[in-house]
């Protein structure tokens, strides 16, 4: 049996990866800035460069931001698979990836106020397409090297695909700007990029985190395999055939968009609920505030998937609002929260994992690092910037300001809590090595 | 007749109900029965650990011929544990809230990590690479842990 490329090592360092879950929090707290003293019309329509620039502060700078760096972590958990050189891959991703949001976001915010500068997109985007592009690659190589089956693998696969399908259909949007007319270029393209980052990225990456940490973290049964099988493929399978529908009959087009759209909505609904009563049913009694994220992140992913499925049979409100509501309880209320909880299970964790692996077992345990109030307190703060963030696609001018300032409070706070985890394990890491070196 | 990943994993199950049945006694600050049920659940862990590290990892590491690959590790991550239920021992008789329910935490954490490697890679290799020594050996396992 072969047994090379098979690691349970906690591999890579610690530190190849907590720089993107420290950086996480900047962005949202960046996106908080944009709103707070942004001049009230970010939510004015549903396609404009100053939405864009604040969902990418979301989506790219939060959201992907902690996958890159929480897959990197999980592949040895999940598959045995690793990555050679794991802190040379981490910094060749980071950087470019970092620098190339910043000039993408500003490429935004400077067209929305009237100012073409044309290379800021040009520039971000070959930094964003080489550490994504690099990012892909290596994973798949790495995963295909593994000859056995499992949903888990091809799971894996698909998201890691979707991550560069919507990559490159960004790459044709900017091509468009540069060469003509923003966002007049084809309509069809924008879907296409918004269902591949977020069905195919977003969505289906949290399935397949969810379906290993829900059992693992919270102590519930496993996920039945049907889900663990066809979920995924059947997100990635609509996508392709979603790609491929200029082939259809024009007066069908629409049809097939509502399909597409109600595929994704039924997975959905049908996900978060399952996860919710799975979730209620744990037989832990230790108090766990990580499961106050779970639960809001699952109830505005039914009501998202939900809110989908109505409006589709009788719509319900105007279609700027349709979408501006749907985004933002899908980004910020569904992913965001649980990305959220996601890391507070995570660095306490390997914050205590990694010195007492290597010796130091006075290292404070996960609650010492980060008490459960302190997670209570970020949760409060969260949720009511979210409520008043809906609030603000009714009425900007009151609200939108609140919002932001609670998102910058939130973030703030969220990154004081892992720094605090980081720092501890900083401390016992070095006591541990010192010992050991002592030790001969 | 059950492989080893089956045998093993349902043994995770166990341990994972012996676990948390201590937990809901430290929520409910009943001491004394918390205490004894933690006795318990530690002579099924020592066991299990004792069986993986004296029957299945040296029939894993003689047939592979390394013993400086996925079992080290798991070695390592035992040692981790049983460093952890020791410190659950002394804050039972300290009867410290705090610092048990940090421990409890931490303890879980690294159980599930760990179960779950062992369970998704290294028993599935396990019964691979045994091949039919891998019931005999299944059996072995299951007489040392009861």
């Amino acid at each position: 049996m072969d047994l090379s490329g098979l690691s349970m090592h906690q591999a890579p360092p610690f530190r190849a990866v907590y720089r993107f879950f420290l950086t996480a929090p900047v962005f949202i707290a960046t996106a908080g800035i944009y709103l707070a003293f942004g001049n009230n019309s970010v939510f004015d329509t549903h396609i404009s460069s100053q939405l864009a620039g604040f969902v990418h502060l979301v989506t790219l700078g939060f959201l992907t931001m902690v996958m890159l760096g929480a897959l990197m972590q999980m592949m040895p958990v999940m598959v045995g698979a690793i990555i050679p050189r794991p802190i040379l891959f981490s910094s060749l991703v980071y950087y470019p990836f970092t620098i190339g949001l910043l000039l993408l976001v500003a490429g935004f915010i400077t067209n929305a106020y009237g100012v073409e500068l044309l290379w800021l997109l040009l520039t971000s985007f070959v930094l964003l397409f080489f550490s994504i592009g690099l990012y892909v690659i290596t994973i798949l190589s790495r995963l295909l090297g593994f000859k056995v089956k499992s949903p888990v693998l091809t799971n894996l696969k698909l998201v890691v695909l979707s991550l560069g399908a919507a990559a490159s259909v960004g790459l044709i949007l900017v091509y468009g700007k540069i060469t003509g007319n923003f966002f007049a270029f084809e309509p069809g393209m924008l879907s296409l990029h918004l269902y591949w980052a977020l069905a195919g990225w977003v969505f289906s990456l949290i399935n397949v985190v969810s379906f290993q940490i829900v059992p693992m973290f919270y102590v519930t049964p496993e996920y039945p395999l049907y889900m663990k099988k066809y979920s995924v493929p059947l997100i990635f399978t609509t996508g392709i055939l979603f790609t491929f529908s200029w082939v259809i009959p024009e007066t069908y087009v629409t049809l097939y968009k509502t399909l597409v759209g109600v595929v994704w909505a039924v997975v959905a609904l049908y996900f978060s609920t399952f996860t919710l009563i799975r979730l209620s049913k744990r037989k832990r009694k230790l108090p766990d505030y990580t499961l106050l994220f779970w639960k809001l992140s699952m109830t505005m992913l039914a009501l998202v998937s939900l809110f989908w499925i109505i409006d589709t049979i009788h719509p319900l409100i105007a279609r700027e609002k349709f979408f501006l509501i749907s985004g933002i309880l899908f980004l910020v209320g569904f992913a965001v929260s649980l990305v959220n909880a996601m890391m507070y299970k995570i660095i306490p964790f390997l914050s205590w994992f990694h010195p007492a692996g290597k010796g130091a077992m006075d290292t404070p345990n996960m609650k010492e690092m980060l008490p459960d109030k302190k997670i209570k307190i970020q949760f409060m703060v969260f949720f009511a910037a979210l409520v008043f963030l809906l609030l603000s696609i009714f009425y900007p001018a009151w609200f939108l300001k609140i919002s932001g300032s609670l998102f910058i409070i939130s973030s703030v706070l969220l990154w004081l809590n892992l720094v605090a985890c980081v720092k501890v394990y900083k401390k016992y890491y070095k006591k541990a090595e010192n010992q050991n070196s002592q030790n001969g | 007749m059950e492989n080893i990943a089956q045998l093993m994993s349902e043994e995770h199950k166990r341990c994972d109900d012996l676990f948390t049945e201590v937990e809901s006694d430290v929520v409910d600050k009943n001491w004394e029965e918390g205490s004894s049920k933690y006795k318990r659940f530690m002579t099924s862990m020592v066991a299990h650990l004792a069986s993986e590290e004296e029957i299945l990892f040296p029939e894993f590491e003689k047939k592979t011929g390394s013993s400086h690959g996925p079992t080290s590790v798991m070695k390592m991550e035992h040692e981790q544990m049983r460093e952890l239920m020791t410190q659950i021992q002394t804050a039972f008789a300290e009867k410290t809230y705090d610092k048990l329910a940090g421990i409890l935490e931490t303890l879980m954490m690294l159980l599930q990590q760990h179960n779950m490697k062992e369970e998704h890679m290294l028993y599935p290799m396990a019964d691979e690479v045994l091949g039919e020594n891998g019931p005999e050996i299944a059996e072995r396992l299951k007489s040392s842990i009861k």
